[in-house]
């Protein structure tokens, strides 16, 4: 069951990294096609990026190829990569949305709030929600011992230029 | 000469140069002993410093950091059986088994000693090699140049985790990424999408830095939100229980045991330097093939796979041996090898040097200063590593839930101190994701830096060739030095195609 679960999502993942290199492939080449390319003697200034979309369109080409062949062969579970870790898509979409999400809102906090009150909030909240063993005790400390090793590299050691904050 | 290696001497033993390879040693075996973190994701977070220290210090602390990770990744795979760094898994075999039969020292001095011998030994090859090299490369033109390029882009692509479909796609969007910005012969925009902030095209430390260190950070702190954590850290206690009752004075390695591991150590000196020379094939497949060749060749391969002494030396001196020689390519021809090499080409950049044969010739003292600071820094990882030895195994169980968060944020805040720039901190986030993607997929990433960072050079060279043939594609194998790149390009590729299937 787990074994065909497995096979299954190596398949969607094989045809998602396909689309993904067609899709680029297909649509730089529009883009030179019907993009505004200043011309350049001899040799047209889209030369290196129109070898590079021919090299992603030959890769998806090679990956459906591959698919399909294994597909005829009834030997699809040997695309399935050796010691390949099975990756967690809900674990990951949470961290994604927690870590880079959090890194935008983080960042305006550091441009207008402040670089250490910022640093602190964030790092309280990333520590409370990714320390499987954190305690009141870390999460009141680790924050601040991070604010501060923050503002001793960044703000003393290099004079790091930001907007004036509107607290630290 | 004389006046050269003086001046070098000087620079490399300088008391503050050698005092920030101490840091770098030491702070890389920590960051390696702790799984998931690695001595790569240190070098590409302090990429925004080497712009505010002087280029002897910045080069001793990153070559210690380096050095100090490639061994501080057999301390967690010997000691719990989790390989700190993709390097030492090989380690990792023999090393935990040597550990659960109450060896554990005699594992980590014998990791440490021929970690030692295999390092120093590519470093030698490196110093006596990339010069002559060096000069090879200032007699190409464009045609040479550009089949060097494609022959590493290839090989790199092709040796990615055996995937060569998604490592060629991954090298030509990094190439892509590389292309943003100001066309280098007409100045026009291209491929901004009339964002004014892209005009001056992608900087490589947000790109380096959000592709290896926040995607990995990301995955990490997937890991730690679905609580694995716990589990690793209930079998850490564990396995750290095992240790009750045991009896240091009986777990010394000897004389004789050490001699009994230099023929595998040797080996893996050999083919790991031979490896890390090649572009893409990798600490993983060096350590690999090592421990593979000294089991052929030793008199006690029984042994290998349950604590052999041989064993943990053939894959941590064939890891460790790729140390020099991957900077082989990055000093002769200015094609970094590996995301190391890569790392360390993007740091020469950020200090005004261009890698390649020129880098050799304008930069002649900083260069043999690196060299003496090469065999220096190893060293002092034998000296650290032999005093700090007992307390390493501590370090692993450092909590990652403490250490993410501050990772990702010095990430963050670095990137944005490198140039004073909001633009740089979104490109850091937006290659993030890529990263995240791109490994959810399965792409290997290492071309896409390879890609990122030879792909200006690469468009230089095709356009140069292609003027030069009058627009002719076929000017490409006019050159029997381009040929000659080609042919190795498919030999290698076939040669590790075989070497790999052999090892399943």
């Amino acid at each position: 069951m787990n074994e065909g679960r497995e096979m299954n999502r190596t398949m969607v993942k094989e045809l998602l990294s396909a689309a993904l290199m067609l899709t680029l492939g297909i649509a730089g080449l529009l883009h030179i096609q019907y993009g505004a390319w200043r011309p350049a003697p001899l040799v047209p200034s889209y030369i290196m990026p129109q070898t590079a979309y021919y090299f992603l369109l030959a890769a998806g080409v090679w990956v459906l190829a591959a698919l399909g062949l294994f597909a005829l062969k009834g030997r699809l579970s040997a695309l399935e990569r050796s010691g390949a870790e099975s990756q967690d898509l809900v674990g990951v979409g949470v961290a994604v949305a927690l870590m880079l999400g959090g890194a935008v809102v983080y960042f305006w906090l550091v441009l207008n709030v402040g670089l250490v009150v910022a640093t602190v909030a964030f790092n309280g909240v990333l520590v409370a929600m990714l320390a499987p063993n954190a305690t009141y005790k870390s999460l009141l400390i680790v924050p601040l011992l991070v604010g501060a090793a923050v503002w001793l590299l960044f703000v003393r050691m290099i004079g790091v230029t930001l907007p004036t904050p509107l607290l630290f | 000469m004389l006046d050269i290696v003086i001046e070098a001497s000087a620079l490399a033993f300088h008391p503050y140069v050698m005092m920030y390879v101490f840091l770098g040693v030491l702070l890389g075996i920590t960051l390696g002993a702790i799984p998931g973190l690695s001595g790569d994701m240190a070098i590409a977070l302090l990429l925004p410093f080497v712009f505010f220290l002087e280029p002897a210090l910045a080069m001793g602390l990153l070559v210690g950091i380096y050095k100090g990770g490639l061994f501080g990744g057999s301390i967690s795979a010997i000691s719990f059986g989790v390989p700190g760094t993709p390097g030492a898994a090989a380690t990792s075999i023999d090393g935990y088994q040597a550990k659960l039969q109450g060896k554990p020292s005699k594992a980590l001095h014998t990791a440490l000693y021929s970690s030692v011998i295999g390092d120093t030994t590519s470093d030698l090859v490196l110093i006596f090699i990339a010069v002559p090299l060096a000069a090879v490369a200032l007699t190409f033109g464009p045609i040479e140049f550009f089949a060097l390029y494609a022959f590493s882009l290839i090989l790199i692509a092709a040796l990615s985790q055996g995937m060569v479909a998604k490592g060629l796609a991954v090298a030509a969007i990094g190439v892509l990424l590389a292309m943003i910005g100001r066309d280098p012969i007409t100045g026009a925009s291209r491929l901004t999408f009339g964002m004014p902030g892209l005009s001056g095209g992608l900087s490589l430390i947000p790109v380096l830095i959000g592709i290896f260190a926040i995607s990995e950070v990301v995955f990490q702190g997937a890991k730690l939100w679905r609580r694995k954590v716990d589990k690793l850290m209930d079998d850490v206690a564990e396995q750290a229980s095992l240790l009750q009752g045991y009896d240091i004075s009986k777990d010394k390695l000897t004389w004789a045991e050490f001699k009994s591991t230099l023929k595998a150590t040797y080996i893996g000196a050999a083919v790991g330097t031979f490896i890390g020379a090649l572009p893409g094939a990798g600490q993983s497949l060096a350590a690999f093939m090592s421990y593979g060749l000294a089991q052929r060749f030793s008199r006690r391969s029984e042994e290998f796979g349950k604590g052999s002494l041989e064993g943990i030396a053939s894959a941590e001196s064939g890891n460790s041996a790729t140390c020099g020689s991957t900077f082989i390519p990055l000093f002769a021809f200015g094609i970094p090898g590996s995301a190391t090499a890569a790392l360390f080409g993007a740091a020469f950049i950020l200090m005004g040097m261009t890698p390649g044969p020129s880098l050799l010739t304008d930069h002649t003292a900083i260069i043999y200063a690196l060299f003496f600071t090469l065999i220096f820094a190893n060293l002092v990882n034998l000296l650290l590593g032999k005093i700090l030895l007992p307390y390493y195994s501590r370090i692993a169980m450092i909590q990652p839930g403490f250490m993410i968060p501050a990772v990702f944020i010095l990430a963050i805040v670095g990137t944005y101190a490198a140039n004073n720039s909001v633009m740089d901190v979104w490109v850091l986030l937006f290659a993030g994701l890529l990263g995240v993607t791109l490994r959810l997929m399965g792409f290997p990433l290492a071309p896409l830096v390879l890609g990122f960072i030879i792909g200006p050079g690469a468009e230089r060279a095709l356009r140069q060739s292609m003027i030069m043939g009058g627009g002719d594609w076929w000017v490409l194998v006019k050159s029997p030095i381009a040929i000659g790149f080609y042919i190795a390009a498919f030999a290698l590729i076939m040669l590790f195609t075989f070497a790999l299937r052999a090892r399943k």
